[in-house]
């Protein structure tokens, strides 16, 4: 028993070891050589191609003029594989032992295939993620103009007029009440300070809080409606990298922050504080035409939470804060008394999202509410006066991918407002809500084709009309670096606070449509785009009281935009040049007849750029725009139509950040002087209901100077 | 009798250990290549060979970490021709396959930031204060997960020591975290020998730098 079992054990071994014999006998025999040479498609050799065969370890690398050499111990058939940095990757089936000829491989170029073509007709992103985009969020905040505005740098690009007396965004012939700001998903109500007539004030908003940033100057997506011009769509940032305090302190004004960071969560807080009252004082002799009886101030509080409860999962909430006031004294030639208006702005906006995605990004639904607040006290030569609004917000939706190329979005909206105001030393008070569905698809044919359909129903209780709003635009891509684009949809909103307050039994919703056609071509770091386009409104709302409803209240708008942007080929320097021709008529603000608006220019051009002075270390930011001549159409006697020129515009604004150490801290000294060469001609005509005639304004600075530093510590 | 044969050949091919092995031998094979590298292209035939090792064992990330190094200094040694980028690119891409798969790994997350570093250098004017912070996130995680580990310190006082240091960087941060991680080299010892050791030569040429 015991012999046998040694024997076994010894033949076991013999037969093992005659099989490891053979198995290594075979490989050794069966060594196949394959050659090959891996080129382009011109046939230029790749060097440093990887070879593999597919499904095993093996493989190599082409030389120096394509060609490689691959041995193998496999045998039948195979797939090989040639891959290249920017090719495609191409396999090929061979049958090692039966014909060993060089295998070629001629690869094709990875991105005359693989990016897939985007809608860009009235859009102009700025974003992180996407290499596509045309703005970075970080040029928002840096280019020259109002220091840290959003405005000032969409003011730059083409379909904006350069408005001096007001703010908000004229969009393509309409009025700043056009345009809406929309966070995460929700409507902004109010984004600017509020204002007494005839001076700009600066955007609510820090462009360094978001991500992302859309600017759509027409034929926008049907997740968004009430805005018959353009929407600027904000994506706030998720949880913050790092735990940093901050702060800054400049020529009219302090700011403070901290930032908290947990494991899945991060908070934000801000708190700054502006007063013009020593800054007009400093520099009165550079102070304009402005009679201020209380120089700017205002309180800013702004507090941001995140939460991340799992990894495909965020809660955002943002709340902001704000008292402003002010008051002018308007110069009245004609009366012996000047008119006196203040006002006290109260202001509150907190909103809350949720966003959770489900099986690997293929589906994600979304939900948020906001509440917002705004509360105006005027005091106009002695009366008080008010307007206020109360508005909350819903919205649901759920975005699903069916396949790589067809994508679906489907939500439904909700809002309700209560406004309140003085008209005509009458009290008024509207309230009334907004119920909408929406839904839309984007559809991806092969790489080159995309078609994107939508549609939006409104219902809305104060026009006590529904609408439906349909949206469709295509792009078509000649090439990875060309491509056409086309979009067009219908558009609705309510008429603007003053004419609801003063017929709150209802107006009916003001109507537009876009026509856009885009052209676009990018290679390397240089864009250059063309845009055309071509608005009707209808049903607007006429500008004065008896005549809202008057007949034949339409308009239109169209023009031709072109837009370069060049980061490559100056080294440290990205400019962008824009230039914008438009013609816009509408029979509103004059009843019967057909008027440009007095902010429409013939003419915009615009010139903005940022260069990094290696010697100096520092960031020269500069920026040109021209607005060509305008005319501002009023009434006079109710009868006689009177015309009053406004010149053409221009402005050069400098800034310069320096980058520097102070407390051992990293720190940024920034200074920028706006209107260098100290425009000082009409900007435009305001009504003003105590003067008979339209009131001028003038540039509030000849020079607007501004420095201050900006210190910020992490704390590991 | 026979019995035991059919076993013992059926055991050969089949035995798990065998598959382990293979890819054992293979990343010891493409990681002796690596050790060794100072030319672009000994670079990309490794990193090749360990895409290879990645496609043919999905779950594992250590093969995609080491395509993700090679390819990020692949990047660094095409300082003139402008194809960087591209090269980062592909660095990116199997640093962000290993994070998918382990994103609280102190290896992975330096070369997470290594990568960053990598895009960061080609144009640090214009890309520093993008990357600046998330690069250093990356390390400081990375060193808060396993404070033993060497490579963390090492790149963020390299990063340290070639920022300036009105941007909060300075030579004396980094020299200062710099030999820490020449002290956490000493005492290291990666648990397996495929693990990541790289690092130490260029912490020394770091060192003398300081001096």
């Amino acid at each position: 028993m015991r012999k046998t079992g040694l024997v076994t054990f010894a033949h076991s071994l013999k037969i093992f070891l005659l099989l490891l014999f053979l198995n290594l006998a075979q490989e050794g025999d069966a060594q196949v050589i394959i050659k090959g040479l891996v080129t382009d498609q011109k046939n230029n050799p790749l060097p440093y191609a990887n070879v593999f065969i597919e499904g095993t370890y093996e493989g190599t690398v082409t030389d120096d003029s394509g060609r490689f050499l691959l041995t193998t111990g496999l045998t039948g058939e195979v797939t090989i594989g040639a891959s290249y940095i920017g090719m495609q990757t191409l396999l090929k089936k061979i049958y090692i032992g039966q014909s060993n000829e060089a295998l070629v491989f001629r690869l094709k170029k990875d991105d005359t295939v693989l990016t897939p073509v985007t809608i860009t007709a009235g859009t102009f992103a700025a974003g992180d993620q996407n290499k596509s985009e045309l703005l970075k969020p970080r040029d928002i905040g840096t280019t020259a103009g109002a220091p840290g505005d959003l405005q000032s740098t969409y003011e730059t690009l083409p379909g904006t007029q350069r408005v001096g007396y007001t703010e908000g965004l004229f969009v393509r012939g309409g009025s700043n009440h056009e345009s809406k700001y929309i966070m995460d998903g929700l409507a902004m109500p109010n984004p600017y300070y509020s204002h007494v007539p005839g001076h700009k004030q600066r955007g609510r908003t820090d462009p360094f809080l978001f991500s992302g940033v859309i600017f759509s100057t027409g034929g926008y997506s049907a997740q968004y409606g009430q805005a018959l011009s353009s929407v600027l769509v904000l994506n706030s940032k998720g949880l913050a990298d790092s735990t940093i305090t901050g702060g800054g302190i400049h020529v009219y004004g302090a700011t403070a922050f901290h930032t908290h960071r947990w494991k899945n969560s991060s908070i934000y807080a801000n708190a700054s504080y502006n007063n013009f009252s020593p800054y007009n004082q400093a520099f009165r002799f550079i102070t304009h035409n402005r009679h201020w009886t209380k120089p700017p101030k205002n309180k800013d509080i702004k507090l941001v939470y995140r939460y991340k409860p799992n990894a495909n999962g965020i809660f955002k909430f943002y709340s902001n804060f704000s008292t402003h006031k002010l008051g002018v004294s308007y110069k009245d030639p004609l009366q012996i008394n000047d008119s006196n208006f203040d006002i006290k702005n109260y202001y509150y906006l907190a909103q809350s999202n949720y966003t959770q995605h489900f099986n690997h990004d293929k589906t994600s639904v979304y939900a948020g509410v906001s509440v917002s607040s705004n509360d105006d006290k005027y005091n106009y030569c002695n009366t008080d006066l008010n307007e206020s609004g109360l508005t909350f917000q819903a919205k649901a939706l759920a975005k699903h991918d069916v396949s790589e190329n067809i994508k679906l979005i489907a939500g439904a909206e909700y809002a309700t407002a209560n406004l309140k105001g003085n008209i005509d030393s009458l009290f008024s008070e509207v309230p009334h809500s907004l119920i909408a569905l929406f839904a839309e698809s984007e559809a991806l044919f092969g790489m080159k084709f995309a078609l994107r359909l939508g549609f939006r129903m409104e219902h809305s209780s104060y026009s006590k009309q529904t609408t439906i709003a349909p949206r469709a635009s295509f792009a078509y891509k000649f090439n990875n670096s060309s491509q056409v684009s086309f979009s067009y949809g219908r558009f609705c909103q309510l008429p603007l606070k003053y004419m609801m307050l003063s017929e709150p039994s209802g107006l009916g919703n003001e109507k537009a449509s876009h026509l856009i056609a885009n052209y676009q071509f990018r290679k390397n770091e240089k864009t250059f785009r063309a845009e055309m386009y071509y608005k009707t409104y209808k049903e607007l709302v006429t500008e004065f009281r008896p005549f809202y409803n008057y007949p034949g209240r339409a308009g239109y708008a169209k023009g031709i935009e072109f837009f370069m942007r060049d980061k490559g080929t100056f080294p440290n320097l990205d400019y962008w040049i824009s230039y914008s021709w438009a013609d816009s008529q509408r029979k509103t603000i004059i009843p019967g007849e057909t008027v440009t608006p007095g902010y429409v220019s013939a003419h915009t051009f615009s010139v903005a750029g940022k260069y990094w002075v290696p010697a100096f270390r520092v960031i020269l930011s500069m920026s040109y725009n021209y607005a060509s001549k305008r005319t501002f159409t009023y009434m006079k006697d109710s009868d006689k139509i009177t015309k009053l020129g406004i010149p053409a515009w221009s402005s050069f604004d400098v800034s310069i950040s320096k980058p520097m150490q102070l407390f051992g801290r990293p720190a940024v000294f920034f200074c920028s002087l706006q209107n260098v060469f100290g425009y000082d001609k009409v900007l435009g005509y305001i009504n003003i209901p105590a003067f008979a005639y339209p009131y001028p304004v003038y540039p509030a600075e000849k020079r607007s100077p501004f420095f201050g530093i900006f210190l910020s510590m992490y704390n590991e | 009798m026979k019995l035991i044969y059919f076993i013992l050949f059926l055991l050969i091919p089949f035995s798990g250990q065998a598959g382990n092995d293979e890819y054992r031998r293979n990343m010891l094979r493409a990681k002796a290549m690596i050790d060794t590298a100072t030319m672009e292209q000994t670079l990309i035939v490794a990193a090749n060979y360990f895409e290879r090792i990645a496609a043919m064992n999905p779950g594992e990330w250590l093969p995609c970490y080491y395509a993700a190094y090679c390819y990020a200094r692949v990047s660094h040694l095409h300082e003139a021709t402008g194809k960087r980028d591209t090269w980062v690119d592909k660095a990116q891409l199997q640093i962000d396959k290993a994070f998918s798969s382990v994103p609280e790994n102190p290896e992975v997350l330096v070369m997470k930031g290594f990568v960053l570093q990598a895009r960061m250098d080609i144009n640090p004017m214009a890309r520093g204060l993008k990357y600046y912070a998330e690069t250093m996130a990356c390390f400081d995680r990375a060193i808060k997960l396993c404070p033993e580990n060497p490579r963390g310190y090492l790149w963020k006082g390299i990063n340290l020591f070639n920022t300036p240091a009105m941007f909060g960087g300075g030579r004396d941060k980094g020299c200062k975290l710099i030999k820490i991680a020449i002290e956490k080299f000493k005492a290291f010892n990666p648990r397996d020998s495929l693990m990541p050791d790289w690092g130490y030569e260029y912490a020394l040429e770091m060192i003398e730098k300081c001096k």
